[in-house]
């Protein structure tokens, strides 16, 4: 009966802006999950992959999946990358190509090629391939890669 | 005569109730002490990864285990379970659980052989075992025991290099081995990477070629609905890049001498990476033969299963 009246009530009906609050409300969990960015893998490939080029480990972190950066910590994989590409003699890395991905579901796998100059300016020619899990934040790449 | 709970007797009869029930419960309690002390004095073991072994559950007489002398001899034996009179292991709180070990670059056919040392500063009592995969990657020693104080140890991280015998190392291209070291059972990933040259027949401007034969493989287990088999699996984490080392080599050795047909190749990487028979011809992957003509021998399959 109360909520009858409640309801039968004009004053109690509420005011058009406070609707669409609520509808906001409602419509909170599809906006978020909207603010997953919807790059492709191949592009999210391409930035990682970019990133790692210019030695700036700092942000190829971010592109990394939650269990990736559970298992190493932004210091340690930017020390660690950065002691690697120093122990093999890397020089210079230029990325040639990187292929369409193939996408399976929440996975998908990018190959590419880079090439790489080592202190005695020898070019290595490297085909490679990351694997890439699509998240709530969107795609992003499984470190190590196998 | 029947006995009505009166509102002058029922707090008595509670208090009785309430007295009986705390005699129960502590004779209860007195009989499961003297019943089951073991279990009462695991429960009270700290430390779980420090806690040793109980040293009746090593056997030196069987012969899994040798004695200590002998395993200096022979550091690839077993080593003991004896865990009488080993300290508690020191981890500092800033030993990282996971590490990358990186091995640089292994020059195409350099005659000398690739090595790396792993150097662990031990602290206290461990007994350590190290599981390296897959079988490139030759850890020595695999087992180690300091009993006490502190210690260095030096291991050694052989590459080995004999495709035709297991060893699984892929042309150009990053190959990533794993080291599960285990210190009192406490474990420690480190991811070991080994970027391995391109055979000489394999140049920057080869990659469409590398790329299509790759695309090839995909599309033949697609072609089965096992695409998925060609992003990774449990035992191939990442499949479309053995695809491409695999791709290198036939490419890079004349398609096998020019005696494996493309078809067939592509047929027997699909078939080993979706683990199937997809030509029904009894076998999965590589055969026997192929390994003959060229490919390589760790990537021998395996006749199919009959159900």
């Amino acid at each position: 009966m109360r909520l009858k009246r409640f309801l039968s009530k004009p004053k109690y009906v509420l005011p058009g802006y406070k609707w669409l609050l609520a509808t906001g409300l409602l419509l909170l969990p599809l906006v978020l999950a909207a603010c997953a960015d919807n790059v492709q893998p191949a592009d999210i490939a391409r930035h990682y992959l970019g990133n790692v080029r210019d030695s700036a480990y700092t942000s190829a972190y971010d592109l990394l999946s939650n269990d990736s950066q559970l298992k190493v910590s932004r210091s340690q994989f930017v020390d660690r990358l950065t002691r690697a590409r120093q122990e093999a003699g890397i020089t210079r890395t230029e990325i040639i190509k990187i292929q369409e991905p193939n996408i399976v579901g929440k996975r998908a796998s990018v190959a590419y090629q880079v090439e790489v100059t080592l202190q005695d300016n020898r070019k290595l020619p490297l085909f490679e391939s990351l694997v890439l899990l699509q998240q709530e934040a969107g795609w992003r790449v499984v470190w190590p890669p196998q | 005569m029947t006995l009505k709970l009166t509102g002058s007797n029922r707090p008595a009869r509670a208090k009785l109730l309430a007295w009986a029930g705390l005699w129960l419960s502590l004779g209860l309690g007195v009989a499961a002490l003297l019943a089951l002390p073991g279990e009462t004095s695991a429960q009270t073991t700290p430390a779980p990864t420090a806690a040793p072994v109980q040293s009746g559950q090593a056997d030196g007489a069987t012969s899994d285990y040798l004695s200590e002398s002998l395993r200096l001899l022979f550091p690839a034996a077993p080593a003991s379970l004896d865990w009488a009179n080993l300290e508690a292991p020191i981890f500092p709180s800033n030993t990282p659980t996971f590490d990358l070990l990186s091995l640089g670059i292994l020059k195409s056919g350099s005659p000398t052989p690739l090595t790396k040392t792993l150097t662990l500063d031990l602290g206290g009592g461990v007994r350590g075992r190290i599981f390296a995969q897959p079988p490139w990657l030759n850890p020595v020693p695999d087992r180690f025991i300091n009993g006490s104080g502190t210690g260095r140890l030096e291991i050694i991280l052989n590459v080995r290099q004999d495709s035709g015998q297991g060893a699984g190392l892929l042309p150009a291209q990053t190959n990533w081995g794993h080291l599960l070291l285990s210190l009192n059972g406490t474990l420690f990933d480190y991811a070991v990477p080994l970027i391995v040259e391109a055979p000489l027949a394999i140049q920057r401007e080869d990659g469409d070629k590398v790329f299509a034969l790759q695309r090839e493989i995909a599309d033949r287990l697609d072609g089965q609905g096992d695409l998925g088999a060609f992003i990774g699996s449990p035992a191939y984490p990442n499949a479309s890049q053995l695809a491409l080392g695999l791709a290198v080599d036939y490419l890079g050795e004349s398609e096998y001498n020019q005696r494996l047909a493309r078809t067939d190749f592509t047929n027997r990487v699909a078939e080993m990476l979706g683990q199937k028979d997809y030509n029904r011809d009894g076998w999965v992957g590589f055969r026997p033969e192929d390994i003959l003509l060229g490919a390589p021998g760790w990537a021998l399959g395996q006749p199919t299963t009959k159900k």
